[in-house]
């Protein structure tokens, strides 16, 4: 009865499939022609694998029912992952997203992208969010209206080079190169201090928090680490204003250092410091001078300080080598970096956006409803 | 920046490790079709690394194994040997099944906390 059951839902799959298709063959939108086409492809692979599993199921069933439901589980995600944001972006993406796709396409040139630039849509139901399968950025559904935190898409822009796509791109190895070596040496160096730990039977609590640190580090802390110093490296100031208007709106902990299970995000205070030493090193000082007393400022007022798991975790010696590491990275694929005096095109807007509120925060409102009109403006007038 | 984007990696990375496991084991069952090249890329991500020659799956997918498994070097080694070894042993096909299992309970959780079914 189990097995009717799992095969009636196998064949749900293939058809839910087969209908999604019918809907991305014949959106007409043709500014989403990229998704369009991605919808298309994956649903293709994906059916191709359902079919391969219909043909075989009852072979596996009987061999090993739980490799069975694996595998029909695997594929019924990844349908549900087409329908719910490659489709679901066809289907209810507002025509406004051509100014924020137009405007990250700006980015992408000004800054020498070397892969291509995402579409965006706007239907996030949560802050700004990537997602590497559809190439597509998700952000609120009046972001295309305010500027402050516009910084955070340098941020996501970095996702995608990291994205097994581009795995055997020439013009990317020196990037992956840079990113995997900073990878082995964290993994090994934690790992060293793992093995000695254990030669000495040390304490249990110990081990447990150096291992939840090796798993966070590797890939995502660092990962992490990269995008934040992509978009201090590409667009400067902003970048660290824009984080700590975001952390103000957060209720955590900035110096939360795990100790028992791995946590995706480092704490937001080694992030900030990660930021500041991006900006010193390309000549920033002011800024950085002045975004770090904002930051203690904001610190001291949630009540929070540093505790002893954080210094550990995030030396600074740690944290120059990941920056010196990352600009590196940067530099190989010819990215343009960003230089005090030295902006145009959008980030000069949005430096000139944190400039503008830091010198009347209260008539800012008036000034970035201006300002927002002239980009869309420029950015229609570069597009024709 | 969003903790959406982060989590929608760890994702996808556990649904690729996860279907290699799953089609790793399914490679070792009797099927009318077999997949060695599954096995494999499987056994590549078992491989031993060194600097400035990389492979950045093979480092995250053995940190996996180190960290939620306790893998040592000896542990990767033996299991690399044994799935290039012409026939696979009982053991081996239950060590794939602790780590498809592992992989399993993973992705199904990160993909609950995304809002999946």
């Amino acid at each position: 009865m189990v097995f009717d059951l799992f095969l009636g839902a196998l064949l749900q799959v293939k058809k839910r499939a087969l209908h999604l298709q019918e809907v991305a063959v014949t959106n007409p939108r043709s500014d989403l022609r990229d998704i369009q086409r991605q919808c298309i492809e994956k649903l293709k692979q994906t059916l191709a694998e359902i079919d391969g599993l219909i043909v075989e199921t009852e072979t596996i069933w009987r061999q090993d029912p739980s490799l069975a439901l694996d595998l029909y589980r695997h594929l019924s995600d990844q349908v549900f992952i087409i329908e719910r944001n490659g489709v679901f972006s066809l289907i209810h993406s507002p025509e406004s997203d051509a100014f924020l796709t137009k405007l990250i396409q700006q980015v992408c040139k000004d800054i020498g992208f070397p892969v291509l630039a995402p579409n965006v849509s706007q239907t996030s139901r949560t802050h700004y969010r990537f997602e590497r399968q559809f190439n597509l950025m998700f952000v609120p559904p009046l972001e295309s209206q305010f500027l402050l935190h516009l910084p955070d898409l340098y941020h996501e822009l970095c996702h995608p080079l990291f994205s097994k796509e581009y795995k055997q791109l020439p013009s990317l190895q020196p990037f992956r190169t840079q990113f995997s070596n900073m990878m082995l040496d964290r993994t090994q160096a934690l790992s060293q201090q793992l093995q000695m730990l254990d030669r000495r039977e040390g304490p249990a609590e110990e081990m447990l928090r150096l291992n939840t640190w090796l798993a966070s580090w590797a890939p995502d802390w660092l990962e992490e680490f990269y995008c934040d110093l992509f978009a201090i490296f590409t667009l400067g100031p902003a970048y660290a204003w824009a984080n700590c208007h975001l952390c103000l709106k957060l209720q955590e902990n900035p110096f939360a250092t795990p100790s028992k299970g791995k946590v995706e995000h480092p704490p937001n205070a080694a992030r900030m410091s990660i930021m500041l030493m991006g900006l010193r090193r390309l000549g920033f000082d002011d800024a950085a001078d002045g975004c770090s007393a904002l930051w203690a400022d904001q610190v001291q007022t949630t009540g929070y300080s540093e505790d002893m798991a954080f210094g550990q975790c995030f030396t600074d010696a740690v944290l120059e080598d990941v920056v010196s590491s990352a600009f590196k990275a940067f530099e190989d694929i010819g990215l343009k970096r960003s230089e005090p005096g030295k902006h145009a095109s959008v980030a000069l807007c949005l430096n000139q956006a944190w400039d503008s509120f830091w010198a009347d925060p209260e008539g800012f409102g008036e000034w970035e409803t201006k300002a927002v009109t002239h980009l869309q403006k420029e950015l229609a007038g570069a597009a024709s | 920046m969003s903790g959406d984007t982060r989590l929608s990696v760890v994702a996808d990375r556990l649904d690729e490790y996860g279907l290699l496991a799953a089609k790793a084991r399914r490679a070792t069952l009797s099927l009318a079709t077999p997949d060695t090249t599954s096995i494999s890329a499987f056994a590549d991500l078992l491989e031993p690394q060194e600097r400035d020659n990389v492979a950045l799956d093979a480092v995250v997918f053995q940190v996996f194994l180190r960290t939620r498994l306790g893998f040592k070097d000896a542990d990767l080694r033996d299991l690399r040997q044994s799935l290039l070894d012409d026939s696979i042993s009982e053991k081996t096909s239950e060590r794939l099944k602790c780590i498809a299992e592992s992989l399993e309970r993973e992705r199904a959780a990160a993909r609950h906390r995304l809002g999946g079914a």
